[in-house]
Parts: C-alpha cells; structure tokens; sequence
C-alpha cells in the first residue's frame, strides 16, 4: 500500500475515532430549558413598540383644541 | 470487524480503538436519553421531545441534567470497574496458575486477555471519563449542574488513572524482571567457568 494512501486511511479512522468519542458527551447538550419567560419579554417588548408606531387615531378638531388649551395654560 | 480490517494493513492500533470505542459510545448514548426520560418522569416533570433535544423548564433543568449525568458516570464506572478487575486478576502476563486452571474448568477462558486488548479498553472508556470530567466541569462552572457532580467525576478519573497505571507498573515490573534474571544468569556461569579454567 502507498504511503499516502495509508497516511489519509489513518487520518481518517483517527477522526472517526474522536467522532466516537465526542459522540455520548455531546449528548449532555441535548437538554434544553424552555425560554417561557424571554419569550414573553419580548411579546411585552414588540407591544409597546406597537403602541408607539400606531397611536390611536384622533381626529384633527380634538388635537387641535387639546394642543390649544394647552399653550393657553402655558401662558396662564 | 477487526479481524476483517486488520487483513488490509490499516494501523492496528486505531482499528482496534474503533472496535473498542463502538460499544460504550451507543451505551453512553443510550443512557443519556434513558435516564433524562427517566427522572424527569420520576420528579414529574414535563418534557418536550423535539428535533433540537429535550425540552424542560428551566428551574428544573439543573436537576435532570445532574442525575443524569450521576447515572451516566455510574455506567462509566461500572465498566472502568470491570476492566480494571480483568486487568488486576485476569490478566494473562500475571494471572496465577490455580485461577487460571478454575477459569478454564468453567470453560471462560475468553476472560484471560492480553495486555492490547485490557489497555485499548481501557484507553478508551478513560477518554470517556476524562471528556464527561471536562464538560461536567464546564457545566458546573456555568451552573448547568450541581458541583459535586463534577467532584463524583473527578475522584473516577483519578481513581481509574492511578489504577491503570499501577498496572502497567506491574506489568512492566514483571516483564523487566524476566528479561534481566535470564542475562544476568548466563553471563555469571560463562565467566566464572573460564576464570577457573585459566
């Protein structure tokens, strides 16, 4: 058999060797705790981020007297 | 498959670790997922089986993953235990001539090994128990799982290091002896003889 041939034969059953190996211990990464909590951060997050893209639709008469009762206690 | 592959020329240490290495990596394997199923259902706790793993929550993730891993070191040291004692008591470089004449009564003969298949076994499952030592002690460090888990892996590896090397201690010790009594033996009665003569 050539040299290389057996050189790449061995490389290869040593990987398959340390696949072996690393095999059962990477099984401990199997577990996994359920993200319950960050999920529901992130649906209160999205919500508010909701709230400020889309404000409540006010008709233009009422913001315009609102805006205006306000200057008028500002200059009070 | 051994003898199968050993016929090509391949390195005969590697084939033979393959060999080796096959049986406890699917035990290894198999008691992983057992024993999470397991204690889970033992403390009743739901658990969601997926494509990424098992899923549980997250206040008791520390406590399945623990004694899964107790019983996973438990499986390590029952075989550690096993080929330590095949390699203390039946080993063929010392195993004593009425042992060996019971085990052959009992027709186990298979039990008598040679010192490449005792130390390729036992390469093997102390690379295991070296590997689950490292990632328990990531683990604990991370608080992923108790620390006495990684103390209980600890002591087995060092336990079944010091072991190994007794016996290959034992086992060197024993072959040096025999080489040297027969040299020195030979050399002494060929002086002494000409010395006389002359």
């Amino acid at each position: 058999m050539n040299k290389f041939t057996r050189l790449v034969i061995d490389s290869l059953l040593t990987l398959l060797l340390l696949s072996l190996l690393v095999l059962p211990i990477s099984s401990l990464g199997l577990l996994n705790p359920k993200t319950t909590r960050s999920f529901q951060t992130k649906a209160q997050v999205l919500s508010k981020q909701n709230v400020r893209k889309d404000p409540p639709m006010i008709p233009e008469i009422f913001r315009q007297t609102s805006e205006s009762t306000q200057t008028t206690k500002s200059a009070k | 498959m051994y003898y199968f592959i050993k016929s090509a020329m391949f390195s005969k240490i590697l084939i033979k670790l393959i060999d080796q290495a096959i049986v406890p990596a699917i035990l290894l394997l198999a008691v992983r997922f057992v024993s999470v199923t397991l204690v889970a259902k033992y403390y009743k706790i739901p658990i969601d089986i997926t494509a990424a793993g098992f899923n549980l929550p997250a206040e008791s993730y520390a406590r399945v993953n623990s004694y899964s891993i107790l019983i996973m070191i438990l499986v390590l040291t029952v075989g550690l235990l096993y080929i330590l004692f095949k390699s203390f008591v039946l080993h063929d470089s010392h195993i004593s001539p009425s042992l060996t004449a019971k085990v052959f009564s009992l027709r186990l003969s298979a039990f008598i090994q040679n010192s490449f298949d005792l130390y390729s076994q036992g390469a093997i499952w102390l690379s295991y128990s070296y590997l689950l030592m490292l990632v328990t002690g990531l683990m604990a460090l991370f608080n992923l799982t108790y620390v006495w888990i990684f103390v209980t892996s600890l002591v087995l590896t060092i336990f079944s290091t010091i072991m190994f090397v007794l016996d290959i201690e034992n086992e060197l010790g024993s072959k040096q002896s025999q080489s040297t009594g027969i040299e020195e033996e030979v050399v002494l009665n060929f002086s002494d003889k000409e010395g006389q003569d002359e």
